[in-house]
């Protein structure tokens, strides 16, 4: 029952946050869906992660990840494509990682 | 539009998602979840797509090798989250791919391979030997009991 619940909050909460990404941008653009860009979700899990489940832990990641987005966005400029967004944002988060498992172990070579 | 063309780019366009869930198939039956396959599949078809048919099918088979071998890596010996690390090497699969394959992005197929259904057929003959390997096989025998899911 709790969970049924909980999945019916968590699309009720992404599909605000498509109704922003939509509403949201500079007057003067084209309201086309082609330029909302896919892999969000990703980013999503991603920030979830990172700010360790908690919703202010969540804040501050997801302005984290909204800023990689943001730099890779206009490192189109230098010629790199526009999927290297998804690069920053995986390897901050491989990154996450390996600072969790540093933190609870520790390596010992044999 | 006629049934036959439609059936051969269904078969044509099926070859690599039989021959990605094959790969899938035998990680999960060794405990393995990868979640980041696709990373894989996008990085190893930048990699063929830049070095043209005759050495990109090699260097494709090596690149996704050796991705797996990096995922391995962190997963067994340093122990960290396989879902989570999975969906981090599919983004930066993504990621790497599109920047390798850029010099060619866009431009049309200079050499293209020409076959077509035939794919299918091949990595359908692929899943009959890998079942077998599986089955009757030592290596097969060896990898079967390590699976963490219950299976049928």
């Amino acid at each position: 029952m709790y969970i049924f619940l909980a999945l019916l909050l968590s699309g009720a909460l992404a599909g605000l946050g498509g109704a922003l990404e939509v509403m949201t941008r500079e007057a003067g653009r084209y309201m086309t869906l082609q330029q909302v860009s896919t892999g969000f979700g990703l980013y999503g899990i991603s920030a979830a992660w990172l700010g360790a489940l908690h919703p202010l832990g969540t804040l501050a990641a997801s302005l984290y990840i909204a800023w990689l987005h943001q730099v890779a966005i206009n490192l189109k400029v230098l010629g790199l494509p526009a999927l290297v967004a998804n690069a920053l944002v995986g390897s901050a988060m491989a990154w996450g990682l390996a600072g969790y498992v540093m933190y609870k172990y520790r390596l010992i070579w044999r | 539009m006629a049934i036959e063309s439609v059936t051969q780019e269904a078969l044509r366009s099926a070859a690599p998602i039989l021959l990605a869930t094959l790969g899938a198939i035998i990680g999960q039956r060794a405990g393995v979840l990868n979640l980041g396959l696709e990373g894989v599949i996008y990085l190893s078809a930048a990699v063929a797509a830049v070095l043209g048919p005759p050495w990109g099918i090699a260097a494709a088979i090596l690149v996704g090798t050796l991705y797996n071998l990096l995922y391995y890596f962190l997963t067994n010996d340093m122990a960290m989250n396989q879902i989570l690390l999975g969906i981090a090497f599919t983004m930066i699969g993504y990621g790497a791919g599109s920047q390798i394959a850029q010099p060619v992005a866009g431009m049309p197929i200079e050499r293209p391979i020409y076959i077509r259904a035939e794919a299918f057929a091949m990595a359908a003959l692929l899943a009959v030997y890998l079942h077998i390997i599986l089955t009757r096989m030592k290596i097969g025998m060896a990898i079967r009991p390590l699976a963490t899911t219950r299976l049928l």
